[in-house]
């Protein structure tokens, strides 16, 4: 069991996201920090159902398997991720129109 | 029997696909698709509802119906009425929005992801229905296409996805450690947990904390409700501090319980604490608001942060009272906003010094729910929050029990503001307002105020739900 592995680059993913959201100014670019933190979840989750030589739970035989239940849960969070995403970078063009800056000072 | 809790998410989300294809047609004329829209939503509403009533006798009875991963909550009953009273009062008001077809599609899959939150045992599909709820909900802020909607669908938007990652971390960690995201099951899996790794409870338990925390806007988290809430167009306004807030606080409390009581009566201070905050700043800051949808959305954090502390006291009592309250406010405070709506269109300002009484129905309406969320005893706010005292003080937590009375004391004195500016002499203007009020927009005002005088003279029908309620989180 090495430090390196999907859970902890999982959740480093997911802090970088946090310092992200946290500290970028530009609306853009916060949008794609949240996009980083659900990718990091979503590494997160894969290995939480990871085993080591595991195969894909499909057809034929096998006896040491991975657990099918946490990346079939994440085709959904990346569905959610997804228009989460859109309709956030939607509201961004409208705010440009509305304000002419994506500056998030400026926003206030 | 039980297969039939499936339509309850099915028939929601048919009906916004039937009305969004109705934005497809080129040549058909507007007044005709805006025709088929209104009979598609209302009766899909109907539908919802007869649909409840049939689940209802089973459920009142004190069974807990399931289909594998379902359960009928009597909030349920509360929020699809609420909901409904919402989409008559949006009818003759959202004409602009409603040409594009995608009001009412939005609004039917906010229904859906409510409904869903209700329902499920599974944790991840909690999560799945939350963001169904939140996307449709950013979308519906700025359904008044005005500038400042824009930019409060974004802060919310951010917000709620941060709230949400946290909220999928948590899940993610329980499925890790209890190998089941079904609730029983998972509730099981905590017991142990706790016992085994406290310091791993402790993190789930800040995670779902947090993130339930932005989405009930308790203290620290509270800073995007009120652009939110006050820029929405008014029936969205009414639903988002009704009914939301609601299924974010029916969250909490439902997933808090899984821990267990020996944890849940260690970590239940902490709550308590931050609701009692809540109360607090939400009272002072709705007493300095002028504009009179920004008030309303202040004095729904500072009533969200009764039922906060009620649900950290963790008595029975307390839980009940709160529970009883979470309806009482969802009844109360969606009347309220529906009247603001209507009276700020009247004289046509938010400003409160500048209102107007206008129809005199209304006003008086306005006059009831106010009373009612201040406290007046024969109204239905005054039973839930003197349970909530009665458990604090019970519970030796009686410093909780006047925050909560001074509260209600100050709400006064914001209510009261509101209530004045009817009164004053009126300066003739020489065009009078052509502002129609619409059968529409003023019946679901007149039920609302009805339903809260009838709880109020009949507290046991409330105290029965928020029992089944109570029955139905803890098993």
């Amino acid at each position: 069991m090495t430090w390196v592995n999907g859970i902890t680059i999982g959740i480093v993913l997911v802090l970088i996201g946090f310092y992200g959201v946290m500290t970028r100014k530009n609306l853009i670019k916060i949008v794609l920090c949240i996009d980083i933190i659900f990718l990091g979840l979503i590494l997160f989750f894969v290995s939480i159902g990871y085993v080591e030589e595991g195969v894909a739970p499909v057809l034929g035989e096998f006896t040491l398997f991975v657990d099918p239940l946490p990346q079939t849960l994440m085709l959904t969070t990346v569905v959610v991720g997804l228009s989460t995403t859109a309709l956030a970078l939607a509201l961004i063009i409208k705010v440009y129109e509305k304000y002419k800056t994506l500056d998030v000072r400026e926003l206030k | 029997m039980s297969g039939i809790l499936i339509l309850l998410v099915a028939v929601p989300l048919m009906t916004a696909f039937l009305l969004s294809v109705t934005a497809l047609p080129q040549k058909v004329p507007h007044t005709t698709l805006m025709k088929l829209r209104n009979v598609l939503s209302v009766s899909g509403m109907g539908v919802l509802c007869v649909i409840l009533a049939v689940c209802a006798p089973a459920a009142l009875s004190g069974h807990v119906l399931t289909y594998t991963v379902g359960g009928w909550s009597p909030f349920l009953g509360v929020s699809v009425l609420v909901c409904f009273l919402a989409l008559f009062y949006s009818i003759p008001h959202m004409g602009y929005m409603r040409r594009m077809g995608k009001y009412d599609a939005f609004y039917f899959l906010m229904v859906a992801g409510i409904v869903g939150v209700f329902l499920t045992r599974d944790i991840f599909n909690m999560y799945v229905f939350f963001e169904i709820l939140s996307i449709s909900v950013f979308v519906l802020i700025t359904a008044g296409e005005k500038k400042e909607s824009y930019k409060a669908s974004l802060k919310y938007l951010i917000l709620a996805s941060l709230s949400s990652a946290l909220f999928l971390f948590a899940v993610g960690i329980i499925y890790a450690s209890c190998g089941s995201l079904n609730m029983d099951y998972a509730a099981e899996g905590m017991k142990s947990m706790v016992e085994e790794n406290p310091e791993l409870m402790y993190v789930v338990f800040t995670l779902l904390l947090v993130s339930l925390g932005v989405k009930t806007s308790i203290v620290p988290l509270h800073f995007w409700l009120p652009d939110a809430h006050s820029i929405a167009p008014t029936p969205i306004s009414a639903i988002l501090s009704g009914i939301i807030l609601k299924v974010s606080i029916y969250a909490m409390v439902r997933l808090f319980l899984l821990c267990g009581w020996q944890f849940y009566s260690e970590i239940s201070p902490i709550i308590a604490y931050t609701g009692a905050a809540t109360v607090a700043v939400g009272t002072l800051l709705a007493l300095v608001q002028k504009d009179i949808k920004r008030m309303l959305a202040y004095s729904s954090i500072s009533q969200i942060g009764i039922i906060v502390t009620g649900i950290g006291i963790g008595t029975d009592l307390a839980l009940q009272g709160a529970l009883f309250h979470v309806v009482n406010h969802a009844l109360m405070k969606s009347g309220l906003f529906l009247c603001a709506g209507i009276i700020a269109g009247q004289s046509r300002t938010r400003e409160i010094s500048k209102l107007q009484m206008g129809a005199p129905g209304v006003a008086v309406s306005f006059v009831v729910l106010s009373l009612g969320i201040i406290g007046v005893p024969p109204l239905n706010g005054f039973v839930s929050k003197f349970i909530i005292c009665y458990g604090a003080v019970q519970a030796q937590y009686s410093g909780l029990a006047f925050i909560i009375l001074a509260a209600s004391v100050l709400s006064c004195g914001y209510y009261f503001r509101v209530i004045q500016a009817f009164f004053k002499k009126k300066k003739r203007r020489k065009k009078t307002p052509m502002y129609r009020v619409s059968r529409f927009m003023s019946f679901p005002v007149y039920i609302l105020a009805v339903l809260c005088v009838i709880l109020g003279l009949f507290p046991l029908i409330g105290l029965q739900i928020a029992d089944l309620a109570l029955k139905m989180v803890g098993g």
